[in-house]
């Protein structure tokens, strides 16, 4: 059964290394902001590991400890908003009620809005375009 | 709606389109609409590769009357086989409509030099009543390891060794090492193990004096 859906599941899907015009800034940035990103207080391996990530993404010295920063907020905020979204889905099955999707998803949008601004801001003009470079090769890679 | 899959190397999204569910799922389930997103990475921290696998994304939809949706449970699973370690794991299932956020990374620090690896990546969401949801297989990257490159330093003296290429078989590395720096001063011949990952090569994980020259490895054997 789980083979049978294979075609028609990848009919849908959009490979951003084949159509990289159709995928959002948004969501791609989502995606390496989630994977770079490290809780405050990482532990040593951790910190390595996001280093390495950091400076594939063309950020180092300065602007890779600025990031990590700004990084961290996100990834706590992000989990606080999927842990709060998922409880109200509990809830709103338990009351026979649909969650509010789209309020989380502008709400989820919006957080990667503000952290790309957050680190255009503070990043080196060098940096802000390495990064920037990073997410486009990502999705087209 | 639509849905994803990026990697690192790649990145994708799954264009879950109103009703494409029901071109897989019939009955009480063609109603589910799903929008997920994927993406796949693979690096080099200066002492071990790592891969990480992201599948994220939820379901949207309102259950038809008649149905019994609440026991319809979704769970994320990620195929991040890095080399020797790796593979596939599950995550939690969780109602259908929940937000999925799931990550598998892998670490292999021990690469025999000359040995060439494969990663292979996928992420998928599985559905307890229609099975397979959505899937982002990605394609192998089948060529990242550690070249092994022998050298030979054309000045003597100095801490700034100007190298050649000291390849027994002849063969130029694909990713040569320019310079060494030695405390001790040029020796003449070196061996050094360099990490790459496709066509990105990276600093040499460590370069050691040899009375002679040796056989290299290209990325690509």
């Amino acid at each position: 059964m789980l083979h049978t859906h294979s075609a028609p599941l990848s009919d849908q899907v959009i490979d951003g290394a084949t159509h990289p015009e159709l995928i959002p800034d948004s969501t791609a940035y989502r995606l390496v902001f989630i994977v770079i990103g490290e809780p405050p207080n990482p532990a040593p391996q951790k910190t390595v590991l996001q280093t390495a990530r950091l400076n594939a993404a063309g950020l180092t010295g300065n602007d890779a400890q600025a990031a990590i920063g700004i990084l961290a907020t996100f990834k706590t905020k992000y989990a606080d908003l999927v842990t709060s979204y998922n409880q109200a889905v509990m809830g709103a099955q338990q009351a026979g009620a649909a969650p509010d999707l789209p309020a989380f998803l502008a709400s989820r949008d919006a957080l990667v809005q503000s952290t790309r601004d957050a680190l255009m801001s503070i990043l080196t003009p060098q940096g802000a375009a390495s990064l920037d470079s990073y997410v486009q090769h990502e999705n087209n890679a | 709606m639509k849905s994803i899959a990026i990697r690192l190397l790649c990145l994708q999204l799954l264009a879950g389109l109103p009703g494409a569910v029901g071109v897989f799922a019939q009955g009480c389930s063609s109603w589910m609409t799903p929008a997920y997103s994927s993406y796949s990475s693979l690096t080099w921290s200066g002492t071990s590769f790592n891969s990480s696998v992201l599948v994220e994304g939820t379901t949207s939809g309102t259950c038809p009357l008649g149905c019994s949706c609440s026991g319809v449970r979704h769970y994320p699973r990620a195929n991040n086989q890095l080399g020797p370690v790796g593979g596939w794991s599950t995550g939690n299932l969780v109602p259908w409509n929940s937000y999925i956020s799931y990550q598998d990374d892998q670490t292999w620090d021990d690469p025999v030099p000359g040995d060439v690896y494969d990663f292979e990546s996928e992420g998928e969401i599985e559905c307890t009543a229609v099975g397979l949801f959505a899937m982002f297989p990605f394609p192998d990257l089948d060529d990242w390891g550690e070249a092994v490159t022998y050298t030979e330093s054309t000045t003597a003296g100095g801490k700034s060794c100007p190298q050649a290429n000291a390849c027994l078989n002849t063969t130029l590395p694909e990713c040569p090492v320019t310079l060494v720096i030695d405390q001790a001063g040029c020796f003449p011949f070196y061996l050094t193990y360099v990490p790459y990952i496709g066509t990105a090569c990276f600093w040499a994980n460590s370069s050691q004096r040899v009375s002679e020259p040796g056989v290299c490895t290209t990325k690509a054997q």
